[in-house]
């Protein structure tokens, strides 16, 4: 009796906390919850009319820096933008000089073989051409290059529908441990996230949702 | 009566301008730049068969055999057709440049067409500094907008010049260029389309593909247009036949 009476008492509370959670995050979708970075502004301004000895001039200026950041959602997209790092590239931009520059060392390479039709790699393997190339030879991954669903990355998979991510990927990649292993990357980064985002926001910055 | 009329003219005159294309060959070649730093080369001829949707890879290098991709399942044949191996792929060949260019529809992609119509909707149009014209396509379909995000595109004289896929917190996932556009009997098709994705720790992947002497709606050579599938599967490893 105790051991169903613990069991109904757990789910009870795992029910509670997804439905505060999706409330809450309803609340940060909206901006009318305040996020650690919201919340910290106004003792930006204390900080700023009366500095204590102990806190150095960097805290308060990280704190003004907090202070002016006016939609909360913000913040929360750059914490994970922390936690995954992305290039900063400028889309739809073709940068050709930049894309000719890493084939450099595959173009004589491209175009010994182009010239030679029926040349195979056993033939260049051991010549001037493919002896500083890291040559890998599987040609499934380069024909399906876009082979996910929807020509989204595995590690995507992962980190957008967790386990389920990483099933599809198991099965359409007809067990590729390489592309699982990605997704179960994603779905591994999207657990820390989603922790960080429930320590950060919900027990500090929404604690007076709460209490 | 005249709505029936009306309806045949409207046939009669699609049937006399919109040519069907069926058959597309090209030399290929396929640059791989990977993260790890690794480099993949691969060379050969590739065949599209649009009727049957068969997209056929004779490859000699970097050794010689032939990739056939039909229904969603790869099929690697050795030099003598026998079965190297086979595996599920989501390859739609119906969203291939092959398809695409045969039906005159690489411009947008194929995205306001066929299994994908009505996913997508046009958000924006731009147009940039190169006078390019920029359309930001958003999901409208209500299942798929947490899963797919945003598609940028960008055309010039109504070729598209590059297509962007973002994920939905607007994250670049991959995007890719076409290049030298030819026109070879009424099929425009680009010589050059090079694609990157985006890895979430910041590297990237890069694939560049160079197209030559492509030939439309070749007659012969109908045993690799049409190239038999294998029938015999291949035993996993640590099954018996029954």
């Amino acid at each position: 009796m105790k051991g169903k009476l613990s069991i109904i008492f757990a789910t009870a509370i795992s029910f509670f906390f997804v439905a505060c959670q999706k409330k809450q995050y309803a609340y940060v979708q909206q901006g009318k919850v305040d996020t650690y970075a919201y919340t910290q502004a106004p003792k930006a301004k204390v900080v700023e009319a009366a500095p204590t000895a102990v806190e150095t001039p960097a805290v308060a200026s990280e704190e003004v820096t907090t202070a002016t950041i006016a939609n909360p959602t913000e913040s929360l997209t750059a914490s994970n933008d922390v936690t995954t790092p992305q290039p900063q590239v400028e889309a739809l931009k073709y940068d050709e000089k930049s894309i000719n520059a890493e084939f450099e060392k595959l173009n004589k390479l491209e175009e010994y073989v182009n010239t030679n039709e029926g040349t195979t790699l056993a033939d260049v393997q051991e010549t001037e051409l493919a002896k500083d190339l890291k040559l890998d030879t599987n040609v499934t991954s380069t024909v399906a290059a876009g082979d996910l669903p929807l020509n989204i990355p595995a590690f995507w998979w992962g980190c957008v529908l967790g386990l389920v991510g990483v099933l599809v990927v198991y099965i359409v990649t007809d067990q590729d441990k390489d592309q699982t292993k990605k997704a179960l990357y994603g779905c591994l980064v999207w657990v820390g996230v989603w922790l960080l985002w429930w320590i950060f926001v919900v027990l500090i910055g929404g604690g007076s949702f709460f209490f | 009566m005249k709505k029936l009329v009306f309806l045949v003219f409207l046939l009669s005159f699609q049937y006399s301008f919109g040519q069907e294309f069926f058959r597309l060959k090209a030399d290929v070649s396929i640059k791989d730049k990977l993260s790890t730093g690794a480099y993949r080369l691969t060379v050969g001829k590739v065949y599209y068969n649009k009727p049957s949707m068969g997209l056929i890879y004779k490859l000699h290098f970097p050794q010689a055999e032939t990739i056939i991709i039909k229904d969603t399942t790869l099929y690697r044949l050795d030099k003598k057709d026998s079965l190297l191996a086979s595996q599920t792929v989501t390859i739609m060949n119906e969203f291939s440049i092959f398809h695409l260019a045969l039906s005159g529809k690489l411009a947008d992609y194929g995205i306001n067409s066929g299994k994908i119509n009505g996913v997508y909707k046009i958000e924006k149009v731009e147009k940039d500094a190169n006078g390019r014209v920029i359309t930001t396509w958003k999901v409208v379909e209500k299942r798929l907008l947490k899963i797919l995000g945003k598609i940028k595109m960008a055309n010039i004289d109504k070729k598209l010049d590059a297509i962007a896929f973002y994920d939905v917190s607007d994250k670049l996932l991959s995007q890719q260029f076409f290049k030298d556009y030819v026109n070879v009997k009424g099929v425009v098709f680009p010589l050059q389309v090079t694609q990157i994705s985006y890895n979430s720790d910041g590297t990237q992947n890069i694939q560049q593909t160079t197209y030559k002497n492509i030939t439309i709606d070749e007659n012969g050579e109908d045993t690799i247009y049409n190239h038999p599938v294998p029938l015999v599967a291949l035993p996993k490893p640590g099954t018996s036949p029954k």
